[in-house]
């Protein structure tokens, strides 16, 4: 196809706009927290989907507008790279700390800051749903969600005020209008009896999915006036033109029906900076389709001869730079855990509803815009199938040995098969699934997805060596399973180990099912509008509008280490008796210093990664067991099944977790992902780690799994390494295999950009489900990447 | 380590020592992406009747097994010296470890004591059904790129009965076979190898018999002829011509051996350059290396043997 040149270079001006942006401070802007306890305090009696739509509509009409030289219209927040603290998800650590996090660094609190944020924790201290949840769970379960995170058994046990993983509906919103999503809603609204069951809490919905859309129209409309405004005063003649262009564009959209390319990315920016502004949180509203989305009005101004392909790629690098103007508040210590993700996911390929290539040219300038600017975000993901052609595939490993690990592979079969699966839905809607979240899937403009508690089973190891307690803070946590010491079987630790698994999975799960229950208090009336079937039904998202949902359950981190760590006791203690039980506890419990002899003996057990069923079977049956002992629906009786990625929680589960049999040293990184090896046990070579990690985990059964590859940039040399490479990821999903992702910078550039950041500040590396710039990464971080095993192509 | 240098008088091409059933091998690597077409596994057969000086798998040169010590890893806690039954290992007065290669078994035990894995064994015996069991692991990934299994050393024919039966099973199986060989081989021998192969991989270094066996150890008459006879057989061949500083590479040498493809038929040229890559093994096995100030070519170097092959119409690709 070759539609662009080989070597395309950025435009001065995109040029430019990306080194402002990037160097822009982070900055906490607090006019949401004014409308907020506004809202609120005019609201009370009013229904919670009533006073979020209020709240929206509110922010909407009166936010301080921000215009800089992107073309395309619409921040977040009233700052070039600005976040709004979202003290509805929990705040008791904006108390704490004086410093916030934004994903690309950190903001002091000074004093004006500090006068709002007070007020908001003053108002939200106690019906924030953390601490909603927490006092649920409290009473019902008589532990201590804080406790157990604090352990570090779990991450996020309540999820954040909307972190629903909704993917709009964004075709309907150009095609349609806003406009057209009103007259829905009205046509709805008039068939609407309220004398009859529920039918008030459908009228309810509908006044302020009404009241959320106007906002949103508002919104740009307060835009256009702007821009008119700005070219009025302005002297040069150029940009007052495109002033002008820009006032009537946004006059127009998202209000009507985009009527071109130029109109229709103005319309997909709004669409997401609306979900954005109702929940200002990660992951939220990925532009996972945009290709697909905006390609009927690029394809009718190439035909038309209205714009070039150059044109649509600065078009598509100034959209893909407001994407990198969102950001969220979160804690120093959730900086650790979440770093630099906003999960913009933005898959390409696929297949269309009746199974052929999904692929359009939109996707091939895609791909050569992120090839030029190369952002952290979006992240672009392959969903691979065996028809997409050899052309787009070599193009796609082009944009990997860049080094910015992008694009994930996904595999379509899997995915489809999974769709089909738990949700029975049609074989024309599976085929549709585009990525979302972090390595999850999601069935665009149709779908409620979210995530439940990460857990740290290698944790669990740790609880069954000490009967139940936590080593590092003298805490129970776990069950009652006897002295470790006393065992006398492989069998016995095992079993004891399950029984673990056996309290500990279920409690995770419902733990999280109660706290997605509270989520409810926080409706997205803006963003239910489009989903389908939230209209049709009268409901929000957070009460099961959409057609389906994705029913991401409890995610499991560290298998690997508990497999790997399994395999020692069996060979090492039972079958070869080299150690006994009491010495490998005082090893760990010593860190191993003082007995390297016994670290060696842990290191030199077999390990999983290498195509061997000793310890390869030991991980199956860990991820086959939690399966079971995973509850099969969510809080609102829909299916849901575990999950099994690790985005950065290995590093942070690792810190509160102790040495373990495999090796792993206390408070440091446990395993990435959930089917990566061990750094540096995959002896065997990539081949065995892809036949290993596509063994362990059933991906059809499991919402995902994640696999993280590093190869050095000579790796993929030549056309030739392009297609080994190709050949092995193919094999991969052959085998069952569903995510993957590549590494390729090399081990010294790495090493030179923790010595020298200032000349690295635009490396991207791809941790774990997210890129990131390597630099904003901590130390220990890095170092995990860095550990990684080098595979060499 | 002059020992392999009576080895090497005695050494009739194509002789094999020990026992057909079991093979010598020094490595088997899975996902080998530069030992022929595709993701291939390669066998590394352990012995060799040449002696290259730039050879980069020293460890392959002797067929029984070697230990290697990695020195410089090595935190001198001296647990190797307490086990060793042999004597082989002892400290030197500056407190270094010393190693007797000459007296040293294999045994292994001292690899199993060291705790910082300065120590390996080189070389096992391994049944034709356990090489082809580990083989056939990848055969989807064969499947999908066209791949398969070489063998690699060494050399492989110096061990020719297990050669055979490795490569008949592969190909009952569907494998595709690459013959990585010096061909330094009595050509009966090689003949009933070549039923088994699909692909050979052949070195060629040098065209003057005498300087070729100043650098390897053996003239190169019998080399020049079974390139000949593989090639009016019908089989496909690559030949790799590895370049080495002051060895092989002045622009007369470079014609002559381009003159002499030219004249049988192959598939393709690959040019190995050299590289220093190699070096840090001869230490870890107590040998000399005679290449070290030998400096790896510039690209454009590279280039320029590239295209006098070329001119030769010869398709010609840097291995």
């Amino acid at each position: 196809m070759a539609l662009v040149a080989e070597k395309g270079v950025l435009s001065k001006r995109v040029k430019r706009e990306k080194e402002e942006l990037l160097s822009a401070p982070p900055q906490i802007d607090t006019e949401r927290v004014r409308v907020l306890l506004d809202v609120y305090r005019e609201t009370k009696i009013q229904p919670n989907v009533i006073r979020r739509a209020k709240l929206f509509n509110k922010l909407c009409c009166e936010k301080t507008l921000y215009i800089d030289g992107n073309p395309i219209l619409g921040t977040l927040t009233r700052y070039k790279y600005g976040a709004y603290p979202f003290p509805e998800e929990g705040c008791a650590w904006m108390e704490r700390e004086e410093e916030f996090a934004l994903p690309r660094g950190k903001v002091r609190i000074t004093p004006e800051l500090r006068k709002w944020i007070d007020k908001a924790i003053e108002f939200w201290r106690d019906s924030n749903l953390f601490s909603l949840t927490r006092e649920v769970v409290l009473e019902a379960y008589g532990i201590d969600i804080r406790t157990f995170s604090k352990c570090g058994l779990w991450i996020e046990a309540t999820p954040g005020g909307a972190a629903h993983i909704l993917v709009p509906d964004y075709a309907k919103v150009l095609n349609k209008g806003l406009q057209g999503i009103i007259a829905e809603i009205e046509q709805e609204e008039a068939k609407l009896n309220t004398g009859e069951p529920d039918a008030l809490d459908r009228w309810y919905f509908y006044q302020a999915a009404k009241l959320a859309v106007n906002g949103m129209m508002v919104l740009a409309q307060k835009y256009a006036s702007l821009a008119r405004g700005m070219a009025n005063e302005e002297t040069n003649v150029e940009r007052r033109g495109e002033l002008e262009e820009i006032a009537r564009i946004c006059e127009w959209v998202p209000a009507n029906p985009a009527r071109n390319f130029r109109e229709a990315v103005q319309a997909f920016w709004f669409t997401m900076l609306g979900a954005w502004l109702e929940a200002p949180t990660t992951l939220n509203s990925p532009p996972a389709t945009l290709t697909k989305s905006l390609y009927p009005f690029y394809k009718r101004d190439k035909q038309e001869g209205r714009i070039t392909d150059e044109e649509a790629i600065e078009l598509l690098q100034f959209l893909f730079l407001k994407f990198n103007q969102l950001a969220y508040v979160l804690p120093p210590h959730g900086y650790r855990m979440n770093q630099s993700r906003l999960g913009l996911q933005l898959s390409l390929g696929g297949l269309t509803p009746d199974g052929e290539d999904g692929t359009n040219e939109l996707d091939w300038l895609v791909l050569e815009a992120q090839q030029q600017i190369k952002l952290p975000e979006p992240l672009v993901n392959l969903v691979y199938h065996d028809k997409l052609s050899e052309e787009f595939l070599l193009k796609c490993v082009d944009l990997i040995r860049t080094g910015i690990g992008q694009p994930a592979f996904h595999n379509s079969r899997t995915g489809v098969e999974r769709h089909l699966y738990h949700h029975q839905m049609p074989l024309e809607e599976a085929r549709t699934f585009a990525i979302a979240g972090c390595v999850q899937s999601s069935i665009p403009g149709y779908m409620d997805g979210y995530f439940e508690t990460r857990f740290n089973v290698a944790k669990v190891i740790e609880l069954t060596f000490e009967n139940g307690n936590d080593l590092l803070t003298g805490i129970h946590l776990g069950s009652q399973t006897g002295e470790a010491r006393s065992f006398q079987t492989y069998d016995q630790f095992y079993q004891a180990f399950i029984t673990q698994l056996e309290y500990l999975v279920p409690l995770t799960h419902d733990v999280s099912r109660t706290a997605w229950t509270l989520q409810r208090n926080f409706p997205t009336p803006f963003s239910s509008s489009l989903i389908n079937d939230c209209v049709k039904k009268g409901k929000d998202v957070s009460d099961g509008g959409a057609r389906y949902s994705f029913g991401d359950g409890v995610c499991l981190v560290g298998v690997v280490d508990a497999a790997n760590s399994l395999a020692v006791i069996k060979r090492m203690v039972f079958e070869e008796k080299k150690l006994t039980m009491s010495q490998l506890r005082q090893a760990l419990a010593a860190d191993f210093v003082g007995y390297e002899d016994v670290e060696k003996m842990c290191l030199s057990a077999p390990k999983y990664g290498n195509d061997e069923e000793y310890t390869d079977s030991i991980a199956r049956d860990i991820y086959e067991i939690c399966y079971n002992l995973h509850s099969k629906t969510d809080h609102l009786g829909r299916p849901v099944m575990p999950s099994a990625y690790s985005v950065t929680g290995h590093v942070a589960f690792g810190e509160f977790t102790g040495a373990l049999p495999n090796g792993k040293k206390a408070r440091k990184p446990l395993v990435d992902a959930s089917v990566s090896a061990q750094g540096g046990t995959d002896k065997n070579g990539p081949t065995a780690l892809v036949k290993s990690a596509a063994k362990i985990v059933d991906t059809v059964k499991y919402s995902s799994n994640h696999f993280n590859m590093k190869f050095h940039p000579t790796a993929l040399r030549g056309i030739d390494g392009a297609r080994k490479l190709l050949s092995l990821i193919k094999t991969y999903f052959d085998l069952g295999g569903y995510h993957v992702q590549f590494n390729c910078v090399s081990g010294e550039t790495l090493r030179d950009a923790q010595l020298h950041p200032e000349s690295y500040k635009e490396l991207v590396v791809r941790v774990a489900g997210f890129s990131a710039y390597f630099i904003t990464l901590d130390k220990d971080t890095q170092d995990d990447i860095l550990r990684r095993t080098e595979l060499t192509f | 380590m002059n020992t392999y240098h009576r080895s090497i008088v005695s050494q009739e091409p194509g002789q094999p020592q020990g026992e057909t059933k079991l093979g010598y091998i020094f490595d088997i690597q899975r996902f080998s992406i530069n030992d022929g077409p595709g993701i291939r596994t390669t066998v590394f057969f352990k012995g060799c009747p040449l002696r290259c000086i730039w050879c980069d798998n020293p460890e392959s040169q002797e067929q029984l097994p070697q230990l290697l010590y990695f020195e410089s890893l090595c935190t001198k806690c001296y647990r190797c010296v307490e086990v060793c039954p042999s004597g082989a290992t002892k400290i030197s007065p500056d407190g270094s470890i010393e190693i007797d290669h000459g007296l040293c078994q294999a045994c292994g035990l001292c690899v199993k004591a060291c705790l910082s894995e300065v120590r390996v064994i080189s070389g096992k015996t391994m049944t034709v059904d356990e090489v082809v069991e580990v083989v056939r692991k990848d055969e989807l990934f064969y499947r999908n790129s066209g791949g398969g299994v070489t063998a690699s050393g060494g050399e492989p024919t110096y061990q020719p009965d297990f050669l055979k039966q490795l490569f008949r099973q592969c190909q009952s199986y569907g494998i595709h076979t690459t013959l990585d060989t010096c061909g330094y081989v009595k050509w009966e021998v090689m003949a009933e190898i070549l039923d088994y192969v699909d692909l050979v991989y052949y070195d060629l270094k040098h065209m003057d018999t005498v300087r070729h066996g100043e650098l390897t150890g053996v003239g190169n008459e019998l080399i020049l002829d079974n390139a000949r006879r593989i090639s009016q057989g019908g089989k496909s061949i690559v030949m790799r011509i590895p370049l080495i500083p002051g060895c092989n590479d002045s622009e007369e040498k470079i014609k002559a051996m381009a003159e002499f493809v030219t004249r049988i038929k192959v598939v393709r040229v690959d040019i190995v350059p050299f590289h220093q890559l190699g070096s840090k093994k001869y230490e870890r096995l107590g040998m000399i290396y005679r290449l070290g100030e030998a400096k790896p070519y510039q690209e454009d170097e590279i280039q320029t043997f590239k295209d006098t092959l070329e001119s030769y119409g010869l398709e010609v690709s840097i291995a």
